[in-house]
């Protein structure tokens, strides 16, 4: 499976990477983005089969990038991994096709649980 | 409105569980404080609405920075890393939290925002109207200091002469 990890943050690309390597997902690819944009254009050119994002980032956030994906027709498997995780932003994540949102911190056994759940 | 010892206790708790999560190195609240003057590295982040002003800062020496910087990076102890790199990770650490005191007081303010973090070495120094008050934990062998900073003022920044 090829993931594609969006973040802005070097040291959460790297954390999430390293999470998802400990949750038993050390054998997929794995690419990174430094924002929507950049990830926006890594979907069309790598053609991920799971996307994670974080929401707050420049130039276009996480919430945009999935926006522009579903506006192109692309069913790129989709989740959050963000600092953020109020009720509202679940709600808008759930409405936007989002397939699950994360809450950092996050443990191995969080992202294995719902990766689970959400990946056939 | 939030009440700076509410601010406190919020980010004091979040800030626990990020370094629960990400460093397994033992974490300790020691003590409280009120004042925020030595020199310091680390980073602040606000959280503003229209009814609530907060700066949140979470320090430490600067090889107390860099022993957390390489531990959430995964780095070895005797490697070295890049005032960038340094900066990226504790600027994570501290959106990290002020996204979890967000999300802790979010039944008392749904309207906050959180601005980006940024990365501090010197001394930060309230200014007039502000309330500071912080408390100390230790994440293993780095003592670190949350701050809270409370008011619509900014907070004055005097880098470091000596600054890396």
């Amino acid at each position: 499976m090829k993931i594609l990890i969006v973040d802005d943050s070097k040291a959460m690309r790297m954390i999430v990477k390293r999470t998802l390597r400990q949750a038993g997902y050390g054998d997929h690819e794995f690419a990174e983005a430094v924002d929507g944009a950049n990830g926006y254009e890594q979907v069309n050119d790598w053609k991920p089969d799971l996307v994670l994002s974080d929401w707050n980032m420049p130039n276009m956030s996480g919430l945009e990038f999935l926006q522009k994906l579903k506006a192109d027709g692309n069913g790129v498997r989709f989740g959050f991994i963000t600092s953020e995780g109020t009720a509202e932003m679940r709600q808008m994540a759930d409405e936007n096709g989002a397939l699950f949102l994360i809450s950092k911190p996050f443990t191995p056994d969080t992202v294995k649980e719902t990766l689970q759940k959400a990946l056939p | 409105m939030i009440s700076p010892e509410d601010w406190l206790a919020a980010t004091t708790k979040s800030l626990i569980e990020v370094a629960d999560t990400y460093f397994d190195m033992g974490t300790m609240e020691a003590e409280s404080f009120y004042e925020v003057d030595s020199p310091k590295c680390g980073a602040i982040i606000g959280l503003t609405s229209d009814h609530n002003t907060v700066q949140l800062m979470v320090v430490a020496t600067r090889r107390g920075s860099e022993k957390l910087g390489k531990a959430l990076l995964g780095f070895e102890p005797d490697e070295t890393i890049e005032t960038g790199d340094l900066a990226d990770a504790i600027g994570e650490i501290i959106n990290i939290v002020a996204g979890m005191v967000k999300t802790a007081v979010n039944d008392q303010d749904d309207t906050l925002n959180l601005t980006l973090p940024t990365f501090v070495e010197g001394t930060v120094e309230p200014l007039g109207g502000q309330v500071a008050l912080g408390t100390i934990i230790n994440i293993g062998p780095v003592q670190t200091k949350v701050v809270v900073i409370n008011g619509a003022r900014q907070v004055k920044h005097r880098p470091r002469s000596s600054a890396a």
